[in-house]
């Protein structure tokens, strides 16, 4: 049981360490294609987060919105722009040493931040079982107005995009 | 018996994604990549909403809510954004952020 329980933690840590590679790996490929993919590797590395932190309906949402719709779409366009990957260009501007430390500094920072505060804990929240149900009554109740208000945002963006996208020739 | 893992941890991981994601938007030269970092650091800060609500909130569906409308609002963002990406495309031949200067001094 012990033994059981040391093999749940190592793994939920080795898919915290296998998530930040593939982050790691999306800012600072050159191939823009195989950015793309470890970009689906991080999405995938954070559904399977959400899975550990029992929000089940929220991981395959997460699935099917971001890996299934969003990373489809950036490789269509990566597909249709020409970028730049050539082994001569950089491409990295100017910044690339500079922002590495400061951001360096600042994850320091905000680590050490985290780990010397008592954050609060609720028992009954921690054991309690949200599923799908549950958040869709929430949504269509207590939570209807930016619903509807997110539906409307969603339709003006899809026909925004049409719009901008379409060629006009 | 069973440890529980402390809510610290979630903090920290999702302060590293923020900030790759970060770096991948300062630095990047490549718009679409760009865009890349943007979805980093939206998917972190769900993390964190889904982390807290698990662990420290009253009412254990709220941040999942939360993180299900930035889910909506990054998709939406996506898509605006790559579309004027094409739209640029179409114009100037090139997807290289350098190169898109005409409104500086």
């Amino acid at each position: 049981m012990l033994t059981l329980h040391l093999i749940g933690l190592a793994g939920f840590y080795l898919v915290l360490f296998i998530t930040i590679a593939f982050a790691i790996l999306t800012v600072s490929l050159r191939n823009l294609f195989h950015c793309a993919l470890c970009l689906a590797g991080t999405l995938l590395g954070v559904a399977s987060i959400f899975l550990f932190l029992r929000a089940e309906f929220l991981g395959m949402i997460q699935i099917l919105v971001y890996v299934g719709a969003v990373v489809t779409i950036m490789v269509f366009t990566i597909m249709l722009t020409h970028g730049i990957a050539d082994k001569s260009v950089m491409q990295n501007n100017l910044q690339s040493p500079a922002s590495g430390i400061a951001l360096l500094c600042l994850t320091l920072l905000i680590s050490f931040c985290a780990l010397h505060t008592t954050w609060p804990y609720n028992t009954v929240t921690f054991h309690s079982f949200v599923d799908a149900k549950t958040l869709g009554i929430h949504l269509l109740t207590e939570y209807a107005f930016p619903f509807e208000i997110g539906a409307i945002i969603l339709t003006v963006a899809l026909i925004g995009a049409i719009a901008l996208g379409r060629d006009t020739e | 018996m069973s440890t529980i893992i402390p809510v610290s941890h979630f903090v920290i991981f999702s302060a590293v994604l923020f900030f790759i994601g970060l770096y991948g938007v300062l630095v990047r030269r490549n718009v679409i990549a760009v865009l890349m970092g943007i979805e980093l650091m939206l998917n972190a800060a769900n993390v964190n909403l889904v982390a807290f609500s698990r662990y420290a909130s009253h009412s254990p569906e709220t941040g999942q809510i939360f993180a299900l409308f930035i889910i909506l609002l990054a998709g939406c963002a996506v898509a605006v954004g790559l579309a004027i990406v094409l739209a640029i495309y179409r114009n100037r031949k090139t997807v290289d952020m350098d190169e898109f200067n005409l409104l500086k001094w």
